[in-house]
């Protein structure tokens, strides 16, 4: 997957070239979505109670985050030729500025959520080597957010788009 | 935070040092400097917004994170996000009570371990 600066759109938005291994990559991903819990955000490790007393507040917003991202997710998945074919094995699709920050947030709710599934081990120099077959799809699914983060932020810091 | 992961070091891959300068940053509300919300201003001064160190977290995409929600320019978020990897925190912001927690509930959205606490 790789994201193809456009001097042709109109309106702002970022085009990336993937594979069709990668599109299933992409939404096995995604399939994930969402991984963490409202219970893994914490506001504060202080002891203040004015604001342990916004830790429920917290964790609904969380959750109302996820139940929009989710939304969000299903209507562009859904939509009519968000992979258009472009040649043998080859797709386009097209991100909207807004669309690039829920996914980036989407694709870390994944990631952070398998690590936490994972039982929050270090991932340097390697991550743990004996693992279940649960485990071992959280750490495919992390590692693979990870790889889309990393072309998503790629083409942030590429050429304006639009 | 983990640099990058290591599917992205394949060779033939894109990527990556950098950081959207499209993005606008997200408003925290605003306090109004009235004399009937002065007191409440005044009470409330003195929380931070601290970003812990994760192993999980991308650097690239913590500094990212750093300029959509405090609209810094990418050398400021870079140099905070070093300060999260190398000292295992970081102090964004010194706000009131409000503004603290709308940017905790900012950065934990992207999935950043973010907490708020009153300053002593």
């Amino acid at each position: 997957m790789k994201f193809i600066p456009s001097q042709d759109l109109g309106a702002a938005a970022f085009v990336f070239q993937i594979s069709k291994q990668e599109v299933e990559w992409l939404l096995g991903v995604l399939r994930f979505y969402p991984q963490l819990g409202s219970g893994y955000h914490r506001i504060t490790q202080g002891a203040a109670e004015e604001i342990k007393a916004e830790q429920q507040l917290l964790e609904e917003a969380m959750a109302q985050r996820r139940r929009e991202h989710k939304s969000k997710l299903e209507k562009f998945l859904a939509a009519p030729g968000r992979f258009r074919l472009e040649g043998p094995n080859q797709f386009r699709f097209t991100l909207t500025p807004e669309q690039m920050e829920w996914l980036l947030q989407v694709l870390d709710d994944v990631r952070v959520g398998c690590w936490v599934k994972l039982g929050r081990p270090e991932l340097e120099p390697a991550p743990p080597k004996k693992l279940t077959a649960e485990q071992a799809r959280a750490l495919s699914a992390l590692e693979l957010s990870g790889f889309f983060q990393m072309v998503l932020l790629g083409a942030c810091d590429g050429p304006e788009p639009g | 935070m983990r640099p990058f992961s290591r599917l992205a070091q394949k060779p033939g891959r894109c990527y990556i040092s950098g950081m959207s300068q499209t993005a606008a940053p997200i408003a925290p509300p605003k306090t109004e400097k009235t004399e009937k919300t002065e007191p409440r201003e005044l009470r409330d001064r003195g929380y931070v917004v601290i970003c812990w160190n994760d192993p999980v977290n991308l650097m690239v995409y913590v500094t990212h994170v750093f300029q959509v929600v405090f609209g810094w320019p990418k050398a400021r978020a870079e140099r905070h996000m070093m300060q999260v990897h190398q000292a295992g925190k970081s102090l964004l912001a010194r706000e009131t009570f409000e503004k603290a927690e709308h940017y905790v509930h900012q950065l934990q959205g992207y999935g950043l371990h973010a907490t708020m606490e009153r300053e002593e």
